[in-house]
Parts: structure tokens; C-alpha cells; sequence
């Protein structure tokens, strides 16, 4: 799978993204767990484009989701940084040294999801809910929020790409 | 500058996603509220506390200044309070002339038998043998000798200055006379017998000998006795003045001293 499928990029970006933007403070489970699962699209972007695309497009999306949640520049930080080290990452788990790849949840597998998925969640929500309480000790009032989001996120994140995602035929 | 551009190129994700981070945070900490007051308070007390110490280190290199000013807007403060209390019984001419001159006393004793005061104001000052010389706290002594710019000053712990002064309970005209007893201790005598006195009892000047104004404190009473065979009381005050750190003093210049002396000498 060397080469990047624009139109699997294209229904990323509508189901993760566009579909976010109804959402995004209106899929709330008891107060507690928030959904941010726009981050998938950010997760199942090709591995190995170009750097700067790839800051770039974590940049836009989050700044995409900053002007319909009236926080400029909250996500646009937080998914900037994630994308910075995030192929660096992704490499060392896939244990892929070249290439480009598409990524989804047939090829990450149950060891992607734990040692990728979910700490990449989790960091995002952790830099989210720290700077928007905006102190430092006051993250462990947050914390339960936290924990509760990033599980909620990662459901749907992957519900999604089920959805969305082609399962690669047995050869 | 072929090396900076290649260092440049080398590191342009991590400039560019620098870059990015800049763009984002500076939107985010713009439109924050929450952020915004706390930096409006950081800086705010930052700014505070350094403008703080500036102030203070400019006020300690002006405390000089100010101690002279202090000093002088005392003198005319003791001036007006001078010339209210004698505005009773007084002609005009007098409220003009009486004059209270400030100084800072530049040598002191107080283990001798006989002690002398030097301050640093002269005849230049206006300052002439015989004036008064009081501090913020009471009475310190009599101009001795005048020089040009300085001055010695009897001082109240000197057993040839005899202060004519009054107990303030009753009255009663009396004298203070240091006893040799350390720089915080006067007799006070010719209390006659029939005057009841306590332990506390105010004694000021009596402002008769027109060297003192009336009514400068001298101390209170700390011990006294009644001998069977003794007229008056053998009593001691506490002065008010410690002498023995004192830093600024007033001359009380009284040009009517001169009229009033010449008439009682004929007596």
C-alpha cells in the first residue's frame, strides 16, 4: 500500500472533521466525557508525507475546529504539536522505515491502538483541558474528565474508521 | 551565511512547526480571558515590585535631602506653636521676631561632670550665647560659645545649668539640676513643703528666665522625699530627652531676652 488514497483522505476529513463540528459540545456522556474524535483524522493521516504538510494539516484542522468551538488557537496548538513527533512515533510502533503509507485500524492492530492511538488521545485531551483550566495543579480536578474523554474519543474515533475504512483483502 | 542558511534548512520543520505554535498561541492568549488577566496580573505585579524598589533606592539616596527638609518644616511648625502660646499676652513685634533655628548636634558627651554639646549652626545663624536649645523630645541645654558656624551647647546634664521651671499639676515654680547620676536623671528642688507631688508628675519650663518658651518638657518625677528638718522636697525627675543619642536640635532665638534681662538686672 505505497501509494495515498486522496478519496479515503477525503472521507476521513468528512467524517471526522465535518461530522465533528455539530458535535462537539453536544456528545457529552454524563458531564464527564467529552468526544473530540475529530482527532482521527489527524491519527489516520498517510504516514510519511511531507513535514510540513503534515504540521500543516494539524494546524488547519485544528484551527478549523478552534473558529466553531470559539477557542482560536486552543486545538491549532495542541494538534500542531501531536503531529510534530507524531510519524517519529507511529514509525517506531508500525516498525515501518520507509515509505508512505495509509494507516487504519486493520493495520495498526490491537498493539497500534494501545501503544499509539490511545496515548495520542490522551496527550491531546491532557494539553486541551490543562490550558483551557489554566493553572497547574488544577488538572487533577480535571483529571476524571480527562480519563472519561479519552476513552469516549477513542471509541468513536474507531467506530468511525470501521465505518469508514476498507478491510484489506486476505492474499 | 551559506552555514546559517544551510543550518536553516536543515531545521525547517522544527522552524516551521515553531512557527505554527506562535501563530496558534498568540490567537489562543489573545482571545483568552482567562489568560489574559493573568498575565495583566504577572506582569502587573512584576512591574509593581520594580518599580517598588526603584523608588526605593531613590528614597534612600534622598533620605539625606529629606531629614533637612523634615527638619526645617519642624522648626517652622515649632515656630508657630512658639508664637501661639505667647500670642496671649503679647505684643506683635514679638510674634514676628521669636525665631526657632534647626541643627544637628556634631558632638555629645554625657560621662562627664561637666558636659558640653557641639552643634553646626553659628552666628551665621543667627545664633548667640544664652539662647535655648530644645530637641523633639524636651529641653537640651544653652547656647555656651558661638563660633561662626558652630556652636557649644551647655548641656542640661552640666550641674552649672540651673533650669527654672514648674511642676504642671499645680504650678509650682522649682528648679532642675543634673545630680551626676547618669544622663537620664535631674534633681528637681525648692518644692516647698505644703505641695502635695507624685510619682509621675509632669515638669516642664516655666518660660520666666526668657531663655526657655514656657511649657518645654523636662520629665516626669521618679522618686522624691520629705526630711523632717528640709523646707522642700528632695526629689528626683526622669528626663524626657535621652542626651545620650540625640541627633537634631532647635535654637529658640528670643530677641525680647535682652529687654527683659536688662530690666530685671536693675532689681
Amino acid at each position: 500500500m505505497n501509494r495515498v488514497s486522496w478519496k479515503l483522505l477525503t472521507f476521513y476529513f468528512i467524517g471526522y472533521v465535518i461530522l465533528q463540528i455539530p458535535l462537539l459540545y453536544k456528545f457529552v456522556l454524563f458531564n464527564v466525557a467529552f468526544s473530540f474524535f475529530y482527532l482521527g483524522y489527524l491519527i489516520f493521516f498517510p504516514l510519511g508525507q511531507n513535514p510540513m504538510l503534515r504540521l500543516m494539516t494539524g494546524f488547519l484542522t485544528g484551527l478549523f475546529i478552534d473558529i466553531f468551538s470559539n477557542t482560536p488557537g486552543l486545538h491549532a496548538s495542541v494538534c500542531t504539536f501531536i503531529m510534530f513527533f507524531r510519524d517519529t512515533w507511529l514509525r517506531r510502533i508500525l516498525e515501518y522505515e520507509e515509505g508512505v503509507f495509509d494507516i487504519n485500524i486493520y493495520i495498526l492492530k490491537a498493539r497500534g491502538i494501545l501503544m499509539y492511538v490511545l496515548p495520542f488521545i490522551f496527550i491531546h485531551h491532557l494539553m486541551i483541558f490543562w490550558i483551557n483550566y489554566g493553572s497547574g495543579t488544577g488538572v487533577l480536578l480535571v483529571f476524571d474528565r480527562i480519563l472519561a474523554s479519552t476513552i469516549f474519543s477513542c471509541t468513536s474515533i474507531l467506530l468511525i474508521n470501521l465505518v469508514i475504512s476498507i478491510k484489506p483483502s486476505r492474499i | 551565511m551559506q552555514q546559517l542558511f544551510s543550518f536553516l534548512f536543515r531545521n525547517r520543520v522544527l522552524g516551521f512547526f515553531l512557527f505554527l505554535e506562535l501563530i496558534a498561541l498568540s490567537l489562543f492568549f489573545s482571545n483568552s480571558n482567562l489568560y489574559n488577566s493573568y498575565l495583566f496580573n504577572t506582569s502587573n505585579k512584576f512591574a509593581g515590585t520594580v518599580l517598588e524598589m526603584n523608588y526605593n533606592v531613590g528614597q534612600y539616596f534622598q533620605l539625606d535631602e529629606l531629614n533637612q527638609k523634615l527638619l526645617l518644616e519642624n522648626a517652622l511648625l515649632r515656630e508657630e506653636l512658639l508664637k501661639k502660646k505667647l500670642g496671649f499676652n503679647s505684643h506683635d513685634t514679638l510674634i514676628e521676631t521669636i525665631h526657632v533655628i534647626p541643627a544637628q548636634v556634631i558632638n555629645n558627651e554625657f560621662q562627664k561632670l561637666e558636659n558640653y554639646l557641639t552643634i553646626d549652626k553659628g552666628t551665621l545663624s543667627q545664633i548667640e550665647s544664652g539662647m535655648a536649645v530644645i530637641s523633639r523630645e524636651g529641653v537640651v541645654g544653652i547656647i555656651k560659645s558661638v563660633s561662626r558656624h558652630f556652636s557649644t551647647v551647655t548641656s542640661i546634664l552640666n550641674r552649672k545649668l540651673m533650669i527654672s521651671s514648674q511642676l504642671n499639676k499645680t504650678n509650682t515654680l522649682c528648679t532642675v539640676q543634673w545630680n551626676l547620676e547618669g544622663p537620664s536623671v535631674a534633681d528637681l528642688k525648692f518644692i516647698p513643703r505644703h505641695i502635695s507631688i507624685n510619682i509621675g508628675d509632669t515638669v516642664s519650663t516655666s518660660g520666666y528666665n526668657a531663655v526657655f518658651p514656657a511649657e518645654v518638657l523636662l520629665g516626669t518625677i521618679m522618686s522624691y522625699k520629705l526630711p523632717d528638718e528640709s523646707p522642700f522636697y528632695l526629689a528626683k525627675i526622669k528626663l524626657f530627652s535621652d542626651l545620650s543619642s540625640i541627633d537634631a536640635v532647635y535654637v529658640i532665638r528670643n530677641p525680647l531676652k535682652n529687654e527683659i534681662d536688662s530690666l530685671q538686672i536693675n532689681l
